[in-house]
């Protein structure tokens, strides 16, 4: 049980100019489940493994229970790993592999055996133990790279994407019974991923980092529905939201078209440009033969995406405001798999006006 | 019925006819003459003459096997062997892994440096270094002893060069867990490394032993007589012994100092191939 808490840590790599990770700040909560999110290449390995020592600090530190632990070597900082290729020893057994840091801290013949024992059981792994890694399957050895975690019950667990290794419908199973293990133990858990649905489903709090920048923390639902500038509005969620960019301002107004305005928050003057941010679910496709509102947008059907349960729709606007762009072309909407929609079909889509979000020309939320 | 050949099938066919022909080949260049060594140490002195060239030996005859054993010292000098190449292959598989496992592992001012000069070490060829040597070890009055024959050839440059390579192409993960579940540098070394190298290091090993088992120039020249000589300069005294013109105990001589090194070849090339790293991470 411990809080991790980065102090304007960094890591500029050696003949770099740029630092992978940049004046980090963040706290991670005791008992917590963080999650650290990003594309390839944010820092968000980089960041975990400054954490677990096997990265060094450039800059800042890095404190595990208020202890600064920035000099310290990644054995004495009590913190567990699982690793994205899961780095099973070849030569042990799935018990071995398990009780390899117990024996070499000076645990007892006896009670590592019991300590294995006892986790195997968690992992369901007790007919598993004495087979090497190279019989077992992938999900096993996942496992087992779990199991070599908690049977040291560290201060703090470091999982980097410790599930892409499996194929999809293991994913999700797995994704439960990990988050269901660290409430379960209430180990301090920073977890990384490059995967949005793992963010939103396992993290207490989702850490958002680009460029080696920390982007925003919060709670999944808080990422979701505020984000704080159009990169962590773009990354959490799926199909990403819609951005509609270089919507002139007028009187305070964004004008997206004829019928869609919408009330710019700003003290003092104000941008003359601002994006806006629609998810899927907050456009509605409208019945025909309604009367038009204010809020409506009228489009083209492109395309179709049928899920089974949902259909996303792929539309373009068709009377935009001259000047104003869709990132990516068209708007997706999220429609029910009742709605009947044809492709190359004339829409008209209504906006939920509470959960469009407007963001500055350099990208930062308005509020 | 003719059967005509595609252009491919025929290039096909070319290219294993010419690939039988490279193996002939280096069949008669490897195999002939150890086939007529080992037919030579069964014939009688006159027959191993004789044109046309006898290919069997008729009769065949032990008496060259019997003139080893009582002309020279085998015994003595098998003996000799045996001590300098376990000796000579313990200290440098002991050094090449330790130094390599520094060199790939361990962060410390002049790593570079110190692999350069290994690497630098692998190219002088040891003649060079020979007369320089032999003064030094007669200086230390180590002249016709086992340390003045095994001290100067335990260096080890190119194991160590060998083993640091491979250990780089270990997953790095691995290592990494290692570190996070508290291993020393000598139980990672144990337990982790040295499991996933066992190919390697037993490809090391045999290269070693063959290597130090062959070891002549330098064991002829600090040498003086049977109590510390090994095989290759008994064989030479075997050769002085029995005159120019008796080749056949040479050549069984020469096929028992063949016979354990085939042996200790046979026992380890199974290891070398069988791959040990699979199951470590992905796959």
């Amino acid at each position: 049980m411990a809080t991790v808490t980065f102090e304007g840590a960094s890591r500029t790599y050696p003949h770099s100019t740029r630092p992978a990770v940049d004046r980090l700040e963040l706290e991670v909560h005791d008992g917590e489940f963080l999650v650290v999110v990003g594309p390839s290449g944010c820092g968000k390995s980089t960041s975990l493994r400054m954490l677990a020592g096997l990265e060094p600090v450039t800059g800042g530190r890095v404190l595990i229970d208020g202890a600064d632990v920035t000099g310290r070597r990644a054995r004495d900082r009590d913190v567990a790993m699982v690793f994205q290729s899961y780095a099973l020893y070849p030569n042990m057994t799935a018990g071995e592999n398990m009780g390899f840091a117990l024996r070499n801290v000076g645990v007892s013949k006896a009670e590592t055996k019991a300590r294995v024992a006892e986790a195997a059981r968690i992992l369901e792994l007790e007919d598993q133990l004495d087979r090497r890694p190279s019989r077992m399957s992938g999900g096993q050895r996942q496992r087992v790279a779990m199991g070599r975690a908690i049977v040291r019950n560290p201060k703090v667990f470091c999982m980097d994407e410790p599930l892409s290794n499996l194929d999809a419908k293991l994913r999700v199973s797995t994704r439960a019974e990990i988050a269901g293990l660290q409430r379960r133990l209430g180990t301090t858990t920073v977890y990384v991923t490059h995967d949005q649905t793992e963010a939103m489903t396992m993290g207490d709090r989702v850490c958002v980092l680009l460029d080696g920048e920390l982007q925003q923390v919060g709670s999944p639902t808080e990422l979701y529905e505020r984000p704080r500038n159009t990169f962590v509005a773009g990354f959490i969620g799926s199909p990403a939201i819609n951005l509609v960019d270089a919507v002139p301002v007028r009187e305070g107004r964004a004008v997206v078209s004829g019928s869609l305005e919408l009330v710019v928050p700003a003290q003092g003057p104000g941008p003359s440009e601002v994006t806006v941010g629609i998810r899927p679910e907050g456009l509605e496709v409208v019945a025909d033969g309604e009367p038009p509102r204010a809020g409506d947008l009228a489009a083209r059907v492109t395309r179709i995406e049928r899920m089974g349960s949902e259909t996303f729709v792929f539309a373009e606007p068709t009377h935009l405001t001259p000047g104003v762009s869709v990132r990516s072309g068209h708007l997706v909407v999220r429609v029910g798999k009742r709605q009947v929609v044809t492709e190359g079909q004339p829409l008209v889509l209504r906006t939920h006006l509470d959960e469009v979000l407007l963001f500055g020309p350099d990208g930062d939320a308005l509020r | 019925m003719t059967t005509t050949l595609a252009p491919h099938e025929r290039s096909g066919a070319l290219r294993a006819a010419g690939g039988y022909l490279g193996l002939l080949v280096v069949i008669l260049v490897v195999a002939l003459p150890l086939y007529w060594i080992l037919a030579a140490s069964f014939k009688e002195r006159p027959d191993i003459y004789t044109v046309p060239v006898t290919w069997l030996p008729d009769p065949v005859t032990t008496e060259n096997y019997t003139a080893v054993r009582t002309g020279v010292d085998f015994v003595d000098y098998l003996r000799n062997s045996i001590i300098i190449t376990v000796v000579l292959t313990a200290v440098q598989v002991v050094l090449g892994v330790l130094s390599a496992y520094a060199l790939a592992f361990l962060r410390f001012p002049g790593r570079g440096v110190v692999l350069m000069v290994i690497i630098a070490a692998l190219m002088v060829p040891s003649q060079i270094t020979m007369i320089s040597n032999y003064a030094l070890v007669s200086g230390l009055g180590w002249r016709n002893s086992f340390a003045g024959i095994i001290v100067p050839l335990a260096g080890v440059a190119f194991g160590t060069f060998l083993m640091r390579n491979h250990f780089l192409s270990l997953p790095t993960e691995v290592l990494e867990a290692a570190e996070m579940d508290a291993a020393g540098p000598i139980r990672t070394l144990l337990r982790v490394v040295l499991p996933m190298s066992w190919p390697t290091l037993i490809a090391f090993t045999l290269i070693t032993v063959v290597n130090e088992w062959n070891q002549y120039l330098w064991p002829l020249l600090i040498a003086e007589d049977s109590s510390v000589a090994p095989l290759p300069v008994g064989l030479t005294q075997l050769q002085d012994a029995e005159g120019l013109t008796n080749w056949g105990p040479v050549m069984a001589g020469t096929v028992l100092t063949m016979v354990p090194i085939l042996v200790v070849f046979l026992l380890l090339q199974r290891h070398m191939i069988k791959g040990l790293t699979a199951g470590a991470v992905k796959g």
